[in-house]
């Protein structure tokens, strides 16, 4: 503290942390679902960052500070009280689910391209949305803020190994949810096994 | 390389996790395997597909209007630097901890690296300390915290010592149980006392050095300093970056 000046520290969170503002708008929707809440998220997470910045060392990571005292504070105060137990049949969903239903595809003569034009935006966001709380969290950090798998254990306090295979689970019922979308919705003949 | 152990790397490298060498094995494979290169350009087209389609955009000036607002009145209450910090960030702080690690202990150790950074990983977990503003070591002396989880009795009466303690954590590092206290010195600089009443673990008597009339192991590199000394019947190990001088390090831990 000593050789920092109250101004100076104002000045930095402005240059350095102000910055981050949009990207943890965008997690905070993605982890509250709601757009109110997730304001409050954000500002909370911004004005605890500044009480502390004075503790904040100069040409660190800023972005995965501050999304680690926002994961923090959700998991205290946001996160649904009832933490229902997450029971899902992921050994149903094959490691390359979606790679090798795709592949025994007959109906249309390029199932991929099919399938990835046919599904817009909202039907992505939706299926993020879908995600359980766990793999949606790490999903988020990993894909759209384009965390390192080391930066997303620092933010959610997890074993590196945990955060591996929760990305991997996720991103298999992402694909299971994806591909029940557009074959529910005529895109795809379901295979026949 | 077989199609089993290409397919177990893939998402690392789709994510750009993967080491050089791992890179190498699984680029020569899919070079000479037409399923799995298949299988890796869908994953690699997907995952650009969820990232491009599932961004939102986000409208917030007022949000940040409102910060700015509010960042006015904590300005004008004095409560910057008023709080005690509610979680241990050295982790996220001291670029990647793991490569610090095995830059200092790894070449102590004399393990391999892979299998050295595999049994550091719970050093970089395992954070027991402080969750919320205000209850730091559910609002116990954080020493006291620490012979409760560890049994390592150590005394400081320096409150100003005590209060930069950010975090008290228990690290089993190649088998050994340390008490792991990180503090802030000033000027913000992190640095981290590694203790363990174990007699399983000498401190490695290579380099030393005297400061201030006593013999210490030093470590001395561009990423960091490294301090080992006896105490009574406990081993500590202090590590920071090397902008805290190893002389600094020794009258902090002469604290406790
Ligand atoms: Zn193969």
């Amino acid at each position: 503290m000593a050789d920092l000046t109250k101004k100076e520290i104002r000045r930095r969170f402005e240059k350095e942390a102000m910055i981050h503002v949009d990207p943890l708008m965008r997690t905070a929707r993605r982890m509250t679902k709601n757009d109110s809440d997730s304001e409050d998220l954000v500002q909370e997470t911004m004005l605890k960052a500044y009480r502390f910045f004075d503790r904040f060392e100069k040409g660190t990571n800023c972005k995965a500070w501050l999304f680690k005292i926002m994961t923090n504070i959700f998991i205290n105060n946001y996160r649904s009280k009832s933490k229902a137990p997450q029971s899902l049949a992921f050994d149903e969903i094959d490691d390359s689910f979606l790679f090798g239903q795709l592949a025994q595809v007959k109906s249309v003569s390029n199932p991929e391209v099919e399938f990835f034009s046919r599904i817009f935006d909202d039907d992505v966001k939706e299926a993020i949305g879908g995600l359980p709380e766990d793999f949606r969290i790490v999903v988020v950090l990993s894909f759209l803020e384009g965390f390192s798998y080391q930066e997303i254990a620092d933010i959610t306090d997890l074993q590196i190994g945990t955060v591996k295979s929760r990305l991997h689970r996720g991103r298999k019922l992402l694909q299971k949810s994806l591909w029940d979308y557009a074959i529910k919705n005529g895109f795809i003949k379901e295979p026949l096994n | 390389m077989n199609c089993r152990q290409a397919l177990e790397k893939l998402y690392d490298i789709i994510d750009n996790e993967s080491g050089d060498v791992d890179s190498q094995d699984v680029e020569k494979h899919l070079k000479m395997c037409r399923h799995c290169m298949a299988h890796y350009e869908f994953e690699r087209i997907f995952k650009t597909f969820v990232v491009d389609k599932g961004e939102d955009q986000v409208a917030s000036d007022d949000l940040k209007k409102n910060i700015l607002g509010k960042l006015d009145e904590i300005d004008a209450a004095g409560e910057v630097g008023s709080s005690r910090f509610p979680f241990s960030w050295s982790r996220v702080t001291i670029a990647s901890a793991a490569s610090l690690v095995v830059c200092l202990l790894g070449a102590y150790f004399l393990s391999g690296f892979y299998q050295f950074q595999t049994e550091v990983a719970p050093f970089m977990e395992a954070h027991l300390a402080v969750e919320t503003e205000g209850q730091s070591y559910q609002g116990r002396d954080p020493l006291l915290y620490l012979k409760d989880k560890t049994g390592i009795e150590l005394n400081c009466s320096d409150p100003k010592i005590l209060e930069s303690i950010v975090a008290v954590s228990v690290d089993t590092i190649m088998g050994i149980q340390f008490g792991h206290i990180e503090l802030i010195c000033e000027g913000q600089r992190p640095l981290s006392i590694f203790v363990t009443a174990s007699g399983d673990y000498q401190i490695p008597s290579r380099q030393h050095e005297t400061i201030n009339g006593r013999d210490y192991m030093v470590h001395s590199c561009d990423k960091c300093n490294l301090i080992g000394l006896t105490k009574g019947k406990y081993s500590m190990v202090s590590i920071s970056k090397p902008e805290i001088a190893p002389s600094e390090i020794v009258a902090m831990i002469g604290y406790f």
